[in-house]
């Protein structure tokens, strides 16, 4: 794939956002970004970099992202969403992609954004994977603050639970699982592969997220932190509290916006309200 | 080369989308790809990129996009709340004008003269619709087609949430056969701790002969055959259309496939090039299971080819 930036694209008059969506270089991949940005920005330029979670949850979130960018800018914030390699349009396979590929492309996510715009400060936003993945490039690039929206804590069981839906296509084919679970773990540390919601999840994504101490790799970050347990997600979002013990927590009621749903959601405006204030506090 | 690009609907909202340019020779047949349901155009399981690149490299240019109210796309189409309702917004054709729009625009800024649209379920029917109204438009994959339409209600929604698949309802029953000899099961039922509602819906779904389909009792009172899709079609196929229908075996649409347009499709006595049916064995609604989309991408890549020659004697 070649890499094809677009021309900076102008806004109606009237338009309180300017939108641009290009590729950009990221260890020898294109990456699909867009970046939004106020069309009057003020003196004080303040940047936010979304993290999306992975897979299937980020297909299903997209929307609520996109419209939360929106809301950013219309606040006077420059955000850039971006997608990892392997994930969304940007280049490559899921399969090729790991954890430490995501933190990096996260990072040179942050460089992008000040080559687009004079930011003075920047805060990473994160969802679910995509909130452990910006934890950890916090604690390597020391943003201005951080933003964790239902944060996965116990990452070896959620990547078990995701596993799951492997046994329920066996069950819908086979009428019975073959492969239990054992046997699938027992598949990825061999070096295989395991196809999950039309996904290949890989040995190496697996193995790394599973070994992570988010103690050790998140914890060095020491700046305002806010914490956003949505749904049934406070157990997880409270055990993630821990590693930032000055962090603020707060607690939304809503279904799940990134997991299948017989409901559709779009915009949380109780979560968007305070997070946007949080912001606007902390940045 | 993969470009990404901004054009606008016929009402000015700014569309977002990937067009997926081949490098070297461009066919003068293009593709367009249709979103499943109310979700971005990199479709369930990156699908959708996928087929473009496959597509792509064969020489076709394919152009990815959100219409409005999608995706990264401009504007609100959809309400919250219970996804019936935007169910029926896509089957009564809520996206076929900014797919016709889409087309408009892979043609203009590619060597594209005729175009194929393709989509999975809820893209199958804006395939469907934007053919009809499209006269850009030679051929449509259509990928576990709903020949049905959803009728939204407050009671259909209920029904949607807590349905539960047949197999579901098969693993169900054995686990409660099993527990019927446990005490402690006994004394969840008679405390009122179990799940009376899942036990119901089990049993009801295992009863019936053919759970899945809209013949159900059920299904019968909130799913009707989509007229206006079977007219559109019709239309599609007078107009010379190729078509290739894509049937995985284990989808419940499949059933409704085969029960209410198949016998329809007989009756109209097509000619034999008007379409083709192609049945994915053991494959599931969505086609997650990356070995049935491997399948299909094979099969959708022969009969564009297929379709090119035929339009443009290419060899």
């Amino acid at each position: 794939m070649s890499l094809l930036d677009s021309p900076f694209l102008s806004w109606r008059d009237d338009d309180p956002i300017m939108e641009e969506a290009f590729f950009f270089p990221s260890r020898g991949r294109s990456l699909y970004a867009v970046w939004h940005a106020p069309a009057r920005a003020g003196e004080q330029r303040r940047g936010v970099i979304l993290c999306s979670p992975l897979a299937r949850e980020k297909f299903i979130a997209h929307r609520v992202l996109v419209n939360f960018a929106r809301r950013l800018a219309e606040a006077g914030f420059d955000v850039l969403r971006f997608d990892y390699m392997g994930e969304g349009d940007s280049e490559g396979n899921f399969e090729e992609a790991t954890f430490e590929s995501r933190i990096m492309d996260a990072l040179e996510a942050i460089s992008v954004l000040r080559q687009r715009s004079p930011v003075d400060r920047i805060a990473l936003l994160g969802l679910r994977l995509g909130a452990v993945i910006a934890a950890i490039a916090a604690a390597r690039s020391k943003p201005d603050a951080l933003m964790l929206w239902a944060p996965i804590f116990d990452l070896k069981a959620y990547f078990h639970q995701w596993l799951r839906t492997n046994l329920t296509h066996q069950m819908l084919i086979h009428k019975k699982v073959t492969n239990n679970r054992e046997a699938l773990i027992e598949q990825l540390m061999a070096g295989g592969i395991v196809s999950v919601e039309g996904f290949l999840m890989s040995n190496a994504l697996y193995q790394q997220a599973i070994q992570l101490d988010l103690r050790d790799e998140a914890g060095g970050y020491k700046g305002p932190v806010l914490i956003a347990a949505i749904g049934k997600s406070s157990g997880e979002a409270q055990s993630f509290g821990a590693v930032y013990p000055e962090s603020q927590l707060i607690e939304i009621e809503a279904e799940p916006f990134w997991g299948e749903s017989t409901r559709y959601q779009a915009c949380l405006p109780e979560l968007f309200d305070l997070s946007c204030c949080w912001l606007e506090e902390n940045l | 080369m993969e470009v990404p690009v901004i054009f606008q609907n016929a009402d000015g909202y700014r569309m977002f989308g990937i067009l997926h340019q081949p490098d070297s020779t461009s066919s003068r047949l293009g593709v367009v790809l249709c979103n499943v349901s109310v979700r971005s155009r990199t479709g369930i399981g990156r699908f959708y990129v996928k087929m473009a690149r496959v597509l792509c490299q064969e020489g076709y240019p394919v152009l990815r996009f959100d219409p409005k109210g999608i995706g990264d796309s401009e504007g609100e189409v959809f309400q919250e709340g219970p996804a019936v309702y935007n169910w029926h917004k896509i089957q009564t054709g809520c996206l076929a004008a900014d797919t016709c729009d889409a087309v408009a625009y892979l043609i203009s800024q590619t060597s594209v003269e005729r175009v194929i649209l393709a989509g999975l379920c809820g893209g199958s029917i804006t395939a469907l619709f934007a053919a009809d109204r499209s006269p850009h438009v030679s051929g449509q994959i259509l990928i576990a087609h709903p020949p049905m339409i959803d009728i939204p209600s407050e009671a259909y929604a209920e029904y949607v949430a807590s349905r539960i698949e047949p197999w579901e309802a098969k693993r169900n029953t054995k686990n409660y056969l099993i527990k019927l000899f446990s005490l402690s099961a006994w004394r969840r039922i008679l405390t009122g701790k179990s799940n009376y509602k899942l036990i119901f819906r089990t049993l009801l779904t295992a009863k019936a002969s053919n759970p899945a389909s809209s013949a159900s009792k059920e299904g019968k009172l909130h799913r009707i055959f989509n007229e206006e899709g079977w007219n559109a079609l019709k239309r599609c196929i007078s107009r010379g259309h190729s078509i290739l229908f894509i049937l995985p075996e284990l989808d419940r649409e499949t059933i409704d496939f085969r029960a209410e347009l198949v016998p329809r499709l007989a009756e109209l006595k097509a000619p034999s090039s008007a379409y083709d049916l192609i049945e994915i064995p053991q494959a599931n609604h969505l086609l997650t299971l990356v070995e049935h989309q491997e399948i299909l991408l094979e099969k959708t890549c022969a009969w564009v080819q297929n379709l090119d020659a035929k339009l443009f004697a290419r060899v």
